[in-house]
């Protein structure tokens, strides 16, 4: 009588017959793609501080300055040291992208030339949402800035152009 | 009635005698435990203008972008999602990570498939801690109609002996 051979054949039959168990993490990794469609940037309206007058005899660091929304800052006392007037403006730029993106804003500042050189030192929001018209409409963003004058700056025109660029976050 | 049906085995069994050896393998291992420890992060991909299909984003399981494509402009931090498996050392694990759809969290009828790239099978060099840590990356093919947003989706990976 040699049972164990039988025994044996059991015990092969119970290991074969054990599931392979399938183990799941408490959690699963996640995967994240973000898709942009590409971002334009267009120039609506350039910048204009509009004509000012030197009117102060000797004076130093009087800043004309325009902000986002378009209000002028002329000197620390308007009509006595400097005198502005026209129809001053902010530059305006449109971005067209992907729907509710987040840009970020890039405006280096540069120098207006002319019969002299003024620095000028741009006013940008750091960042734009385009919004849910982003990809249609777009939305379009305004770029104020200032100048540094003294009552020695050369009179004349000045003009500088603008390098802003727009990338996704 | 069992007790017949024993007695008539008994009387049937064979009056020879005979060896026959037959060898009994045992494998006892200890539960497979299997941990998330990241996500994977294709970053950011920018469609260029026209009409174009099957521009391929892909990171492999080193973590190495692939956004060789010129219709398509990669940005931003990217990863492969990583797991952490342990079990009995020395042990062969097999690794099952099936496809993930990828949804666009703008509209969820859209959707991406991040055909993953996955180890098929991973040795333990531990039993218990630390483990072996795997990672998983993965592709999605993009053309000029997908549509933007940001697309989440589950990996559901599981593991076995």
């Amino acid at each position: 009588m040699r049972i164990f051979v039988t025994s044996g054949a059991i015990a092969l039959i119970g290991l074969a017959s054990t599931p392979a168990l399938a183990v799941s993490p408490a959690t699963q990794a996640t995967a994240t793609a973000k898709i942009f469609k590409p971002l334009t940037i267009s120039s609506v309206q350039n910048l204009d501080f509009g004509v000012i007058v030197l009117s102060g005899s000797s004076f130093t660091n009087e800043t004309v300055a325009i902000d986002q929304t378009g209000a002028l800052t002329c000197g620390s006392n308007p009509g006595v040291v400097l005198t502005c007037s026209g129809a001053p403006q902010v530059a305006k730029y449109k971005l067209v992208g992907t729907n509710n993106a987040t840009v970020t804003i890039s405006s280096p500042g540069f120098n207006l030339t002319g019969p002299g050189t003024l620095a000028f030192t741009p006013n940008a929001p750091t960042t734009v949402n385009l919004g849910a018209a982003g990809s249609t409409t777009g939305v379009t963003f305004s770029i104020g800035g200032s100048i540094v004058l003294a009552s020695t700056t050369p009179d004349g025109v000045y003009s500088g152009t603008f390098a802003v660029t727009a990338d996704y976050q | 009635m069992p007790a017949a049906l024993l007695a008539a085995l008994c009387s049937s069994a064979p009056a020879f005698a005979a060896t026959q050896s037959v060898q009994v393998n045992a494998s006892i291992v200890k539960p497979l435990v299997l941990t998330r420890l990241q996500d994977l992060d294709l970053g950011t991909v920018t469609l260029g203008p026209g009409v174009w299909s099957n521009a391929t984003v892909a990171i492999s399981q080193a973590g190495v972008l692939s956004c060789a494509n010129a219709n398509v402009v990669c940005t931003g931090a990217t990863q492969a999602a990583q797991y952490n498996i342990q079990g009995t050392n020395k042990q062969t694990v097999n690794v099952t990570a099936p496809n993930v759809i990828l949804v666009n969290q703008n509209d969820s009828t859209k959707t991406l498939t991040l055909v993953t790239d996955a180890p098929s099978s991973v040795i333990l060099t531990s039993s218990g801690i630390p483990g072996v840590n795997f990672s998983i990356g993965g592709s999605v093919a993009l053309s000029s109609t997908t549509p933007a947003g940001t697309y989440v989706g589950t990996f559901n990976v599981t593991v076995d002996y």
